[in-house]
């Protein structure tokens, strides 16, 4: 019995998730399991990430269903941890990351939470735009709770109890289930750390095409609940 | 291991705890222990609570008098992960410990008070109490304070508060819920509720009693600890 499981989603990854992976074998704190669930790519995914064999208490798990949600829960089905904790595959995080994650999520006694996001590079734009990301995070607590997929760190008890992602949602399913979660369990974003995170999606769309796409988003989730505006491919941005 | 302890401080309390006792022997949910942190009473107190020979009761006996530190005592030998704290002068309605844990598990909550209905059953009585059922349902998102009647929490989180705060020799149950509340999650519990003597208005005017706990929660709200124990309520009296 480990305590922490770290799901990671995986379509097509064989560039970032190494980079992931070896971010998680040079954390300080080392009471994890990793589960990638491999969302039938293509490339070389599983081989790269069975390299870490060695170094990490990792496992990959085939997920035929395709998106992010579906995966989750597969990965989330084999989990033996208390707590789980959802990555995507472009992001890194610092040495100290779990370990001061966990001390924070227990001594707040949070049953679901989200972290500070911040870009890889040294871009300002990128940097202003990841802050306002952030604020709009610290302060969707009081309004309506909103979170990405990139990280959420929840109790399998709590993930159990909302029966985990909705896996009719082709978007947005990640701020469905944060929604969900932080119905119940007690919520927020945790201040003692943070993570780095790819600007892919900044490359694909455009940085004022996502930051449009992703205001409209919440807008639309605040204002009418949910009824899909945009399209939005996992994967492939 | 077992899920609950049960944690009751008494002082001369013979003419309640049997009744008390005879409710929980009478609950379909079995897994608990009872821990009696007793303040040294010259009743029969021990005396009933060792008549109930089939239930799983620590009886402890101790010198000091205060109803916070009892609690503590009662809370440090306790073994399950969630302990309810309870009154002597409380009745558990049949199904109680199985509802409410139900609720307290399923809502995520980490501490968690329940609604009181009286044992009397006269008019008067029935108002008091669902104006204070009414009143800290409001006051449960705002102002959160709950007597320590009967109050759920996680042995993680009274550990994290470091219990009772035993300076105060009234209105320790509420500045530990305000503790607590502060860190976890805290709620009212919808499906469940106890009953509770009403030997507190009996012995007092209602107007004195209420403005007996007003002044306790300002005193306490502006950390003037020697006031608030200066205020007559005596432990085992009410």
């Amino acid at each position: 019995m480990v305590k922490l499981s770290v799901v990671i989603p995986a379509y097509n990854e064989e560039k970032y998730l190494p980079k992931l992976l070896k971010s998680l074998s040079r954390q300080t704190f080392k009471d994890f399991e990793v589960i990638i669930a491999d969302n039938n790519s293509v490339d070389k995914t599983e081989k790269r990430a069975l390299k870490f064999r060695k170094k990490l208490n990792l496992q990959v798990t085939h997920c035929k269903k395709q998106g992010p949600g579906p995966a989750r829960n597969a990965g989330a089905k084999l989990a033996s941890g208390d707590y789980l904790l959802f990555l995507d595959a472009d992001v890194v995080l610092p040495r100290v990351f779990i370990k001061s994650a966990l001390s924070e999520f227990e001594s707040r006694f949070l049953s679901i939470a989200n972290c500070l996001v911040w870009p890889m590079g040294k871009s300002v734009v990128n940097t202003l735009l990841h802050l306002g990301a952030n604020l709009i995070m610290l302060f969707s607590h009081a309004v309506k709770p909103h979170s990405g997929g990139y990280c959420i760190l929840i109790t399998k008890r709590l993930h159990e109890r909302i029966k985990g992602f909705d896996e009719s949602m082709s978007l947005s399913e990640d701020c469905d289930y944060f929604e969900r979660g932080c119905a119940i369990g007690k919520h927020a974003t945790l201040e003692n750390t943070k993570l780095f995170m790819s600007t892919r999606r900044f490359g694909k769309e455009g940085k004022a095409g996502l930051v449009t796409k992703a205001l409209l988003g919440y807008a639309n989730k605040v204002i009418c609940k949910n009824r899909q505006l945009v399209d939005y491919k996992f994967g492939k941005w | 291991m077992v899920k609950l302890s049960i944690i009751i401080p008494t002082l001369n309390e013979e003419n309640y705890i049997g009744r008390l006792l005879d409710s929980i022997k009478n609950q379909r949910f079995k897994d608990y222990e009872i821990i009696i942190v007793d303040s040294n009473s010259k009743d029969k107190t021990k005396h009933i609570a060792e008549s109930f020979k089939k239930l799983p009761i620590k009886f402890l006996t101790e010198k000091q008098k205060g109803i916070g530190q009892a609690r503590n005592v009662g809370a440090s030998i306790a073994k399950g992960n969630i302990f309810l704290f309870l009154d002597a002068d409380v009745v558990l309605p049949s199904k109680f410990l199985r509802t409410a844990l139900a609720e307290f598990e399923e809502r995520f909550l980490s501490i968690a008070a329940v609604n009181q209905l009286p044992l009397a059953s006269d008019l008067r009585n029935k108002i008091y109490h669902q104006a204070y059922n009414s009143v800290t349902d409001v006051l449960q998102y705002v102002y959160p304070g709950a007597q320590g009647v009967c109050l759920f929490t996680t042995k993680r989180l009274h550990e994290r508060i470091v219990g009772f705060d035993e300076k105060l020799r009234l209105g320790e149950d509420a500045d530990y819920v305000k503790r607590a509340s502060k860190l976890a999650k805290y709620r009212k519990l919808v499906d469940s509720f106890v009953y509770v003597s009403t030997r507190r208005i009996d012995k007092e005017k209602i107007g004195s009693l209420l403005a007996k706990y007003a002044k306790c929660d300002l005193n306490r709200a502006l950390k003037k600890y020697d006031k608030v124990n200066e205020i007559k309520y005596d432990f085992g009296e009410h």
